[in-house]
């Protein structure tokens, strides 16, 4: 072991100098609040290669000396019963490819829950790196009767301890200190006995005894208020009342908000409209750069909200019981209550619901949950069913005192969920079926949540979708405007009205060339070439169909295409003058974009996520074929009800 | 009935050749209760293999000194298993002695527990627990103040007690509460 610590890197991520200190802790022990306090928000995020588990890396100075912070996934142990772990225990050992291992380890323990930590910490002592604890909660212990005699832990493990109080920043200058000083730390002479479960036990108590430990008792307010949360009726009222303000916020909330974006997108284009002399110029820069942004930016509020609101609920607690109560129905779909969370986001949208799959330990129920997420009713899919019921459903049709649009609505949301779950499910017992994990749910008692932490939670998965996705956005924007736009017609649109020219354009556009070239695949659907431009467009976002296929019929006001749509005819074949949108093609589109996978960010998300190109890649196509499938059943079913 | 380890840990000293296996206070008792002050067998025969230059029983902990030339990384299986038995040979040895001094053992060993695990928790509660005596491996308790006549009291308390007193002396029958303070009438629980 080096004492110059100069030559040591974090590896392929961070090429910089300084040694690595890795947090290591069980999940819910304050690691990322440690983590926070330590580094601030200079940290990046990275993925193991080749697995679906992250590891953030940090930096931080003190006393002129930089270290590098790493943030390990939570573990109870170094003998690995999940690849998760294994992940862990291979970097400790430095068996990662290009990732070297940790010249120090911080091991963070819970002081209310000691014994159990003691285990994970005998594991890290045998290793043989410098090592030190940071006892956090102490606090915590404290208010709750327990007692802990700190340099009595440090004699009897022989390296030494630092309390602190995460929230607070208690204690947090001298564990700074201390992390810089790690070459000087006492190291342990006689490891302790992991080999043996009897010894070890027999070293976990007494090592407790000499540090004199008394158990916190389970804080009186946690249990009345777990009395009421958990319960089979009161706890299952309170949890769909906090859904219902939970979604009222997202949808609600983040309206004017989003007005406001869309509004600042719609005054740039206009600036650009106006400013910029060739048209086509102009074309390319209202539609795909500032549209094309505009579009998917719009969705920012929601996605900051849903992001405070969840790191909310999981820092004071409540995730935990809400994933507690709604797991035996997510064991329905052979997931645990933790992909709750995930699927719950994903009503928002698929991207920070799949971002939200990384609190679940199992590599396989994540990547079951990720391929699974995006068939929930995201919001890009509601300019679209609103667009499409509208012509489906008369808005005077009413069955009893509900609408007749609304209850379509409700339809659609519902088979999205239903969807998912049974997705889910055939994957868990096909592809994705794994061993029985050890499954903890931890309990936290209810605590205010550490502002810092909700903001780490909170800004690292905005600062991700901003930069990330709006990349994406734009590159498959500006794809479609160019299939759209090209080749041009200049020549032959002279002297025509703006519409007749978009038409003209569009019509021998490389975009009708695939759309035409997908006829024989979407004719079974009843989709007509100008329906499959739309369905090319909407792969950029859902919401883009809407748009896409009001740009397709030409009409004056592209925001309120449904009157000519409904009159929209076929140009040519065997069936031209037919109406277009027929009620069995209408709920054959409807079912189409319940099921199918047409969002490329989210493929991306995918793809960053599970770390492969096979997951996006099964979950594109899995989805793909069922929304056909789907469409065709229940297009063969409209024609036979309807005659 | 000693499938389970004692519990036991190892403290470096200022010494690096010199380790404390810290077994506690109820070490000194074991010792008198065996009526040796000599290190057991075990040891004794780690110190002729010379794994160890020296192993003597102090009133809390096994006191291990290093061979020369050995490596604690290498020999600290060895050396725990070499407590371990040792401590087996002790708790053995004060098996095998009279009644009266086994008796002797479990009062001081059961004032220890009381006063360590069991005493920080019944006054939290506005109670206490004293010891009465200790015969044929059963250990007598009086319940006072709040936890007096509590049920939940009973079954946390002795429950800690009979687990505090099984580590330290697996040979230990059980635990009973006085039912009334003075009371001749005992309930075995």
């Amino acid at each position: 072991m080096s004492i110059d610590a100069s030559c040591h890197t974090d590896g392929g991520t961070l090429a910089v100098e300084g040694a690595g200190i890795a947090l290591v802790g069980c999940p819910n022990a304050g690691k990322s609040s440690v983590f926070n306090h330590l580094t601030g928000l200079r940290v990046r995020t990275a993925n193991y290669p080749g697995v679906t588990v992250t590891r953030t890396v940090g930096r931080m100075t003190e006393q002129g000396t930089t270290v590098n912070v790493i943030d390990l996934p939570g573990t109870y142990g170094l003998e690995p019963v999940s690849p998760d772990e294994q992940v862990v225990v291979d970097h400790l050992a430095g068996r990662l490819p290009g990732l070297a291992a940790p010249d120090a380890l911080l091991v963070v323990v819970d002081a209310t829950t000691l014994r159990r930590s003691l285990s994970l910490v005998a594991q890290v002592l045998a290793t043989g790196v410098p090592c030190a604890v940071v006892l956090t909660m102490v606090d915590e212990l404290a208010a709750r009767g327990g007692r802990i005699d700190v340099d009595g832990l440090s004699r009897a493990l022989g390296v030494p301890v630092l309390p602190v109080v995460g929230h607070r920043g208690k204690g947090i200058p001298a564990l700074r200190e201390a992390v810089v000083a790690w070459p000087r730390w006492s190291r342990v002479l006689v490891p302790p006995p992991v080999d043996d479960p009897d010894d070890l036990d027999g070293w976990v108590e007494s090592v407790s005894r000499r540090a004199g430990y008394h158990q916190a008792e389970a804080s009186a307010l946690t249990r009345r208020i777990d009395h009421v949360l958990l319960h089979p009726v009161w706890g299952t009222a309170a949890f769909l009342a906090v859904m219902v303000v939970f979604f009222q916020t997202i949808f609600t909330l983040a309206a004017p908000l989003m007005g406001v974006i869309e509004g600042l997108f719609t005054w740039l284009a206009g600036v650009a409209a106006a400013h910029i002399g060739p048209p086509l110029l102009a074309d390319f820069v209202g539609t795909a750069l500032i549209g094309g942004v505009g579009g998917v930016l719009v969705f920012l509020p929601q996605i900051v909200l849903l992001f405070v609101l969840l790191s909310f609920l999981e820092g004071v607690g409540y995730l935990s019981r809400a994933a507690m109560l709604m797991d035996r129905i997510m064991a329905l779909s052979g997931l645990d209550g933790r992909a709750f969370v995930a699927m719950l986001s994903s009503v928002a949208c698929a991207i920070p619901g799949i971002m939200s799959t990384r609190t679940i330990p199992s590599s396989r129920d994540r990547i079951a949950t990720m391929i699974s997420a995006p068939l929930m009713t995201c919001s890009a899919r509601l300019p679209v069913y609103l667009l499409l019921v509208g012509m489906l459903v008369p808005a005077d049709v009413r069955w009893g005192p509900f609408g007749g649009q609304g209850l379509v609505m409700l339809a659609l949301y519902l088979a999205g969920g239903i969807a998912a779950l049974v997705a889910a499910s055939v994957l868990k017992v096909s592809v994705l079926r794994d061993g029985v994990l050890p499954f903890y749910l931890e309990l936290p008692p209810y605590r205010m949540p550490a502002v810092s932490t909700m903001v780490q939670a909170v800004w690292s998965p905005v600062r991700a979708f901003l930069r990330k996705m709006s990349t994406i956005i734009l590159v498959s924007t500006v794809v479609l405007w160019a299939l759209m736009a090209f080749p041009a017609q200049t020549s032959s649109t002279e002297g025509m009205t703006q519409a007749e020219a978009t038409a003209y354009t569009l019509d021998h556009s490389y975009a009708a060339g695939v759309g035409r070239a997908l006829e024989p695949v979407f004719a079974p659907l009843g989709f007509e070439w100008r329906i499959n431009v739309g369905l090319v467009g909407a792969m950029a976002a859902r919401e883009v169909f809407v748009s896409t296929i009001g740009q397709v019929v030409a009409a004056e006001n592209p925001d309120d295409p449904q009157a000519a749509l409904t009159g929209m005819t076929y140009t040519d074949g065997p069936r031209a003058g037919e109406r277009v949108f027929t009620t069995a093609t209408l709920v054959a589109l409807l079912t189409y974009f319940v099921f199918a996978m047409q969002c490329m960010p989210t493929l991306a998300v995918i793809r960053r996520e599970s770390n492969s190109w096979r997951w996006p890649l099964v979950a594109f196509g899995y989805m793909t074929v069922l929304a056909w499938v789907m469409a065709y059943a229940a297009r063969t079913v409209t024609l036979l009800v309807t005659g | 009935m000693t499938a389970t380890a004692f519990l036991v840990h190892p403290e470096a000293t200022a010494d690096r050749a010199v380790v404390h296996w810290y077994v506690g206070p109820e070490l000194a008792a074991m010792r008198c209760g065996a009526g040796t002050a000599d290190a057991p067998t075990p040891l004794k025969c780690l110190v002729d293999a010379g794994v160890l230059a020296g192993a003597e029983l102090a009133d809390d902990h096994i006191a291990t000194t290093l061979g020369a030339g050995r490596d604690w990384r290498t020999e600290s299986a060895v050396v725990r298993h070499g407590v371990q038995d040792a401590l087996r040979e002790l708790a053995d040895a004060v098996d095998a002695a009279p009644a009266l001094t086994r008796d002797a053992l479990l009062a001081d060993v059961a004032r220890q527990v009381l006063a360590e695990l069991v005493a920080p928790v019944a006054s939290a509660h506005g109670g206490g627990v004293e010891l009465v005596g200790a015969s044929d491996g059963v250990v007598t308790v009086r319940m006072s103040g709040a936890c007096h006549g509590c049920p939940a009291a009973s079954a946390t308390l002795q429950g800690r007690l009979e687990r505090g007193l099984r580590a330290r002396l697996p040979w230990v029958v059980g635990v009973q509460v006085a039912r009334t303070p003075g009371s001749a009438a005992w309930t075995r629980q």
